[in-house]
């Protein structure tokens, strides 16, 4: 693997990302939720201060548009990860740049990793944008330091899943070639897994999904143990979480690595 | 009128020949089977405790498996099928050569949304059939003393999903047109479907509620969202006391208003697609 050249697609992929109207579209209504949450919500965190003197409230904030940021994040994921490749197929610069000394094992690692930093970014700024709201209409935490551990494990925990949501998509922007199949896939994609409930289709199987496994990384219905009650110590959250973590760690490279074997192997016509 | 019926008919041979479709209606057709299967063991008893509807009649609960279906997954056919009819032949060039005959603008359009509207009551039929057929074969016997619920709400059924399908298709038919990059325009198309989603289970209605009180906008915002439109109306459906004419007319007025949407959507496509460079 050359290092330099993956950093290089990564650089391109990160810039053509940044620069996509998708993104800027999902990020006004990310921030308006958020701000929304913050100035209008306040009334349910108020509640639980009043029976809950610990940081809970605080990190209620968080839990309240749990949902409505997942479903964004991951819509606008699954399409521009999905689209990546087939985009640049359409427009002839993919067979432009496999005329190069590269590996195309190299480009898709830069495609992923440029996707994936900007992922990170872009749920960091997000994440945190909500948590200042929260903080400017409601109040701090008590414990900074417990409050900034668990918006750390929360921002970790949504990357990995988008992370995840990037090699699927991908992996099925490289298996077809029509864009149209590829936005229709992301779309069913993204109905399965956050808007009908995947269990109803996969059974069991539905724990493989991200939003299952960032679900059970927030909170685990069965074992009670979520990451916004602070009256759970963290190390218990951490320890609890690390099967899921490890599960969204191996499927996203199963993926990605299923996703380098294709295209290694397809005639780049 | 003839030029109209032409190109309807060339939208739902198109329709009907595209593989995606296909495979979409083959995925569909088979998870049709499995919502089955899984309501033959609870209805036989394989489930002990579990129930198929709010009470004991299960034709009732039958048909409202089938507006479940059909209002969950009619949101994912309605987009593609909005969406590609357009970018499909955008991409092949064919609405130049389209735009270029001797035909009015409107008579495409008209065209496009008849046989796409026909293609819907074509495959709403097709799943209900397949709903029904399989109903009879898993669970036939413990369906039998219900079947005149189970037919008579049926119809009410079907002009309910046409219609919400077809809020959807005429959405992101307008998006399309505005919108020449095909993936952006299904993203928004999608975000339609994330609004409708969020306005009605998640708290940005009411939020939006406590910072402008006394606007009254926690109810209208909720009241815009077609997904608040099919839950009353699978509650309505759900219950037996309701019989099929008082459940249609409870959710009239929720029809209605979401035939506007559709009538809105699809007059602003006429207008899009009339006025508008659209090549």
């Amino acid at each position: 693997m050359n290092a330099m050249i993956v950093y290089k697609i990564a650089q391109m992929e990160f810039v053509r990302v940044i620069t996509s109207p998708i993104v800027l579209f999902a990020g006004i209504i990310l921030l308006f939720i958020a701000f929304l949450n913050g100035a209008g919500g306040i009334d349910t965190l108020d509640y639980i201060s009043s029976t809950d003197n610990t940081d809970t409230a605080v990190l209620k904030g968080f839990q309240q548009i749990f949902g409505s940021t997942v479903m964004l994040l991951t819509i606008t994921t699954a399409f521009v990860s999905a689209t990546t490749i087939p985009y640049e197929r359409w427009k002839g610069s993919v067979n432009v740049l496999l005329a190069k000394p590269l590996y195309r094992r190299d480009y898709i690692l830069g495609k992923f990793a440029g996707l994936a930093m900007f992922m990170l970014l872009f749920i960091t700024f997000i994440v945190l944008f909500t948590g200042l709201a929260v903080i400017v209409y409601f109040r701090g935490p008590q414990s900074i330091s417990g409050y900034a551990w668990r918006v750390m494990a929360y921002i970790t925990v949504f990357t990995l899943s988008c992370w995840l949501v990037i090699a699927l998509n991908m992996l099925i922007g490289i298996i077809s070639k029509n864009i149209l199949f590829v936005t229709a896939a992301a779309m069913t994609y993204f109905f399965i897994d956050s808007i009908w409930y995947s269990n109803r289709f996969l059974g069991f199987l539905s724990i493989l999904t991200p939003q299952t496994l960032l679900g059970k990384c927030i909170y685990n219905a069965n074992t009670s143990i979520g990451l916004f009650d602070s009256l759970i110590p963290f190390g218990h959250w951490l320890s609890s979480v690390i099967p899921y973590v490890s599960l969204l760690i191996i499927e996203m490279i199963l993926l990605l690595l299923a996703g380098i074997y294709l295209f290694s192997r397809e005639d780049s016509n | 009128m003839r030029n109209v019926l032409l190109i309807a008919r060339k939208e739902f041979v198109d329709i009907l020949s595209n593989r995606m479709v296909l495979f979409v209606l083959v995925l569909f057709t088979f998870y049709v089977f499995t919502l089955v299967y899984d309501f033959s063991i609870v209805v036989n008893g394989g489930r002990p405790g579990a129930k198929v509807g709010l009470d004991d009649n299960n034709g009732v609960a039958a048909a409202n498996y089938i507006l479940y279906m059909l209002t969950w997954c009619g949101t994912i056919i309605g987009i593609i099928i909005g969406c590609s009819t357009i970018s499909t032949e955008r991409m092949g060039s064919a609405l130049n050569t389209l735009i270029t005959k001797p035909l009015y603008r409107d008579t495409i359009i008209n065209g496009k949304i008849i046989g796409s509207l026909l293609f819907f009551a074509a495959y709403i039929l097709f799943i209900m059939a397949i709903f029904t057929a399989a109903f009879l074969v898993f669970c036939g016997n413990a369906l039998a003393p219900y079947l005149a619920d189970y037919f008579s709400r049926l119809p009410f059924m079907f002009i309910f999903v046409l219609i919400y399908i077809g809020v959807f298709l005429s959405l992101s038919l307008l998006v399309s047109l505005l919108v020449r990059d095909q993936a952006i325009a299904m993203v928004i198309s999608v975000v339609f479907v994330y609004f409708s989603e969020v306005l009605v289970g998640q708290s940005i209605s009411r939020n939006l509620s406590n910072i402008l009180p006394g606007l009254g906008l926690e109810g209208l915002l909720s009241g815009l969202s077609p997904k608040s439109v099919a839950t009353q109306a699978h509650l309505v459906f759900a219950h037996s006391w309701n019989d099929a004419y008082s459940a249609f007319f409870k959710i009239l007025p929720g029809m209605e208003k979401l035939l506007l949407f559709m009538v809105i959507g699809m007059i602003l496509s006429y207008i899009v697609f009339v006025k508008r460079d659209i090549s």
